[in-house]
């Protein structure tokens, strides 16, 4: 019976005019999306591939010159673009692309490219993402918010009863109707990404494993979606009332719900101000290491410290250049103060977090976006991992420069390296965190969107045998 | 008592015990409440930094100008030119100086792009510029993702909907319960008598918006007396936005189609223009003006530093014939083992990258004000892209502003950096006088013009538009009502 009536659902889908015109808008806007993410993110990975060149070879070509003024111009940590970031920019567009590598500081990314756009772009983005989060659940809503009530309008859901079938099986074969259109909608953006891919060639470097889990968040959305659809019919009295009801839903879910939840976020755990964030730093600093200062308490025990390593008295007896070492180990002290107070300032976030994912509860959109986030490394635990690496990167860097002038400037007025000593520095190979890391932080999340769909697929059985036909 | 006023009475009525009116009207009284709270706070907070910010400038210059003041009475002594208050030195890095944008009177409107951008900017004379550095306050990327609960959101996403839900199903409800014979049995024609049904909801649910606004405007602190044209610009606007989705579902339901297909189609529409044509125009905008990226700027700049090391001395003897004021024949401004010396060198190179790098950095933001030029004449492709204009313009916090904010900027960091440097390079003392009429920052709002008219008249093209296609289908109507 179930077949039957998913059968015949179907059928009157496919003889709807209007349902025909809404999805082939619908996979047209899909398909136009995926053709500008392509080219998007195609022109992204050859500027990130060449400017990351280019940023390399101007740190080689440095001239000739003291080691840790080479550290003060610094060098950049330039952000990678992950593959699946073509169907989900994520935080991308906030957070900037690239990391300025100096000495003493530790800075965050900047070049925030939503800065340079105009208001306009808070609209959003024709993406593929955009697509499936907010444009799929409205097109499954304008199918299937009647298909209960039309049935109830006009008076042929008796029929069907007299036939045989339980409320139950009426709603599942309409479930499993609409469920089987959401699939081929979701096969065509499937495929559609496949072709596009296979476009990028060997470029794409996309797991197949990662792009299942990718997927299966937004299945799990849309499955979500389509049986709260088939519940919502089943209880309205009338079409109208269904439909009003599905739009508000998708309003809360989609629009309302993200937007307090983030800026209730904000309130309750608020970043500090930067002069905060800044005082407290040179506050912690104040009575350490800087590497310029040789005459404060902490350079003094230091400095104590590296005669009796040396065995010797004085720092003229040193086979080194004390102040290269001075330089190298304020660095690292500087470091650790900074590493103190992102640290604090990452703490502020996960409890920020905890209010995204509590109000996953409400809206499975949160949940979802924040997957689909972590899956293509557009999300803010991915810009925490670069910036750490970029910041370990940082302090090799600069005690290999340090170094360089403890080892070589020992005797030499004003020490000069040459261009050797910029090409032999290290290299920042950053690589990327692993799948399964991503998917254990994110448990909490999966299990949200497997009870939203769990629950509002009972829901839609349970409340169905409840159904008024008279 | 004629007909119409009748109408009008049970008309009121009836919206007076209509629960799902009365709940969306509290849901948007909520929503507005909510989003100026958030607003409120938001620019607390800005105001907050900045006068934190702005105490810090204050408190250093004073620091400086008592230094000074104790040298020259022999009452403090100094050693190094970082600590020596007269000296350039000190100047450059110790007193930084900050430019700084004021909210506007009816911020309160719209954070727009207020979330992306300080309302500071610190002047500093020892960084490349091209690399933004200590003016971004700390704010979580996830919070400017999914943008901020303002009053501009609830108007252009949100009211529009609710005037949708009010509005769908006038006639056609009438005609699935069977009531509209006895309607048309009225000697009022139909369309009359859904003009002024409609209209009645638009006035009822305008002058309840104006009345909410303006209690929440003066709860929240803003002088709307001290600022009457802009609240009548800002009841303009919601006036013709307002009267857009109306007159909208005026002709949706003249179009004799039942409430579920009316329903359908307003809600298509309202997709169409809150999120497909603004989100399209912004990924076509990006693909027909291409825009590279800020890296490569960095890098351009990082070339042109090399180039200048690698060719000091003539670069040096390029930069004192361009600034001949410049040059002095002190020699602790030529002896690198005095931190005079070494920062004139120092600062010189950066500057000297920075005059040669400009025009690479300033071609760059042509293409981009290029971009936001076409995607602000694209705007009128949508009503909700012209009111959310209107609404941060008025503001004072859409992009347009924050540029123009960081180009007067970039104006008065090259003023005061001519001032600096030249005292600097010559070894100057500065005196305390001089620390007191040191060049100050003001925004200049004059040159930003405004674009009100042609939003509203953009606006209001639209009603005519609308205008035109209810006379046209009025008299199909006529026929379907009949039917």
């Amino acid at each position: 019976m179930i077949v039957f009536i998913a059968k015949f659902e179907l059928l009157r889908y496919s003889r709807d005019g209007h349902a025909r015109l809404l999805v082939i808008c619908t996979t047209l806007m899909l398909l136009a999306s995926m053709v500008l993410s392509i080219r998007d993110y195609s022109l992204s990975q050859d500027q990130y591939q060449e400017n990351l060149l280019q940023s390399r070879l101007n740190w080689e070509s440095q001239a000739e010159k003291d080691p840790h003024d080479a550290a003060h111009d610094g060098t950049y940590a330039i952000e990678p673009i992950y593959p699946l970031a073509m169907l989900d920019k994520g935080i991308q567009q906030y957070t900037g692309q690239v990391i300025h590598l100096g000495a003493h500081e530790r800075k965050q990314s900047t070049l925030n490219q939503a800065k340079d756009h105009s208001g306009l772009f808070r609209f959003g983005e024709l993406t593929p993402n955009f697509v499936l989060l907010y444009l799929f659940p409205i097109l499954l809503i304008f199918l299937g918010y009647n298909t209960f009530t039309e049935e109830k309008e006009a008076q042929t859901i008796r029929l069907l009863l007299a036939q045989g079938a339980t409320t139950t099986q009426l709603a599942l074969g309409k479930w499993v109707a609409l469920l089987i259109l959401m699939m081929l909608l979701f096969i065509v953006y499937c495929l559609s990404v496949v072709l596009s891919y296979a476009y990028l060639g060997g470029s794409s470097g996309i797991e197949i494993l990662e792009w299942l889990i990718f997927n299966a968040s937004y299945l799990i959305y849309l499955i979500v979606f389509v049986s709260l659809i088939v519940l919502v019919s089943s209880r309205s009295k009338s079409s109208g009332k269904s439909l009003v009801t599905l739009l508000t839903f998708w309003i809360l879910v989609t629009l309302i719900i993200p937007k307090l939840s983030s800026n209730l976020a904000g309130q309750l755990y608020p970043f500090p101000s930067l002069q905060t964030f800044i005082d407290n730093i040179n506050e912690d600093q104040k009575n350490g290491l800087n590497g310029h200062n040789f005459w404060n308490e902490a350079a003094q025990d230091f400095q104590q410290k590296v005669l009796q390593e040396y065995g010797v008295k004085t720092i003229e007896e040193l086979p080194v250049d004390y102040g290269g070492l001075l330089l190298a180990e304020g660095e690292k002290y500087e470091s650790e103060i900074y590493t103190k107070h992102f640290n604090l300032l990452k703490a502020q976030y996960h409890k920020q977090r905890k209010v995204f994912r509590l109000s996953g509860f409400l809206s499975p959109f949160l949940s979802v976006r924040f997957l689909s986030m972590s899956m293509a490394r557009t999300d803010y635990n991915f810009q925490w991992h670069f910036e750490e690496k970029a910041e370990q990167y940082r302090v090799v860097l600069n005690t290999a420069l340090n170094m360089n002038i403890a080892e070589n400037a020992k005797g030499v007025e004003r020490y000069k390296a040459n261009t050797e000593v910029w090409a032999n520095a290290p290299k920042f190979e950053y690589q990327w965190e692993a799948s399964d890391q991503i998917i254990k932080d994110h448990y909490f999340e999966y299990s949200i969107i497997f009870a939203w769909m769990i629950l509002s697929f009972l829901a839609m059985v349970v409340f169905s045998r409840k159904i008024k036909v008279v | 008592m004629g007909i119409y006023g009748q109408m009008v009475r049970t008309e009121l009525r009836l919206l007076s015990r209509d629960y799902g009116f009365l709940g969306l009207l509290f849901l948007l009284l909520f929503l507005m409440s909510f989003a100026s709270w958030n607003t409120y706070y938001h620019l607390a907070d800005k105001n907050k930094q900045l006068t934190v910010q702005l105490e810090l400038v204050r408190q250093n210059d004073q620091l400086l100008i008592s230094q000074i003041d104790s040298l020259n009475k022999g009452l403090a002594t100094y050693e190094g030119q970082y600590t020596l208050p007269t000296s350039g030195v000190r100047l450059t890095y110790n007193n930084h100086r900050l430019s700084w944008i004021p909210s506007n009177a009816y911020a309160l409107i719209a954070i727009g792009q207020g979330d992306l951008y300080s309302n500071y900017k610190k002047i500093v004379l020892y960084f490349n510029s091209s690399y933004e550095r200590a003016s971004s306050e700390l704010i979580s990327p996830i919070e400017q993702l999914f943008g901020q609960l303002d009053l501009a959101f609830v108007w252009t996403y949100l009211l529009p909907l609710i005037i949708l839900l009010i509005s769908f199903n006038i006639l056609s409800s009438e005609r699935e319960t069977g009531r509209l014979k006895l309607i048309a049995s009225q000697p009022i024609k139909v369309s009359t008598w859904l003009l002024i049904k409609i209209s009645i909801r638009f006035f009822t649910l305008f002058s309840l918006l104006i009345i909410f606004t303006f209690a929440l405007l003066s709860i929240f602190g803003v002088s709307i007396f001290q600022h009457p044209i802009e609240f009548g610009q800002l009841t303009i606007l919601l006036f013709l936005y307002t009267a857009f989705w109306f007159i909208l579902c005026f002709l949706v339901n003249l179009s004799g189609a039942n409430s579920s297909r009316s329903l359908i189609l307003l809600t298509s529409i309202w997709v169409l223009l809150v999120f497909l044509i603004p989100s399209f125009i912004n990924q076509l905008g990006k693909e027909l003006h291409p825009v590279p990226t800020r890296l490569e700027i960095i890098n351009h700049h990082q070339e042109v530093y090399n180039e200048i090391e690698s060719n000091l001395r003539q670069e040096m003897v390029a930069l004192f014939r361009l600034h001949p004021d410049w040059s002095s024949d002190d020699p602790i401004t030529k002896d690198m083992s005095n931190s005079t010396g070494w920062n004139i060198n120092f600062l010189a190179k950066q500057y000297l990258a920075q005059l040669k790098h400009q025009p690479k950095a300033q071609e760059y933001e042509d293409k981009i004000d290029k971009r936001n030029q076409w995607f602000s004449q694209l705007r009128i492709s949508s009503p909700a892209m012209i009111f959310q204009n209107a609404l941060t313009e008025l503001a004072g916090t859409s992009t347009r502003y924050h540029r123009s904010f960081l180009k007067q900027s970039q104006d008065y960091a090259h003023q005061y950096r001519q001032f600096v440097f030249k005292g600097l390079f010559t070894n100057h003392a500065f005196t305390s006088e001089e620390i007191k009429n040191l060049p100050e920052f003001v925004f200049d709002r004059q040159q930003i013009p405004s674009v009100f008219w042609p939003d509203a008249l953009a606006l209001i093209i639209y009603l005519i538009g609308i205008g035109i296609a209810i006379l046209f289908l009025s008299k199909k109507s006529t026929r379907i009502i009949q039917k």
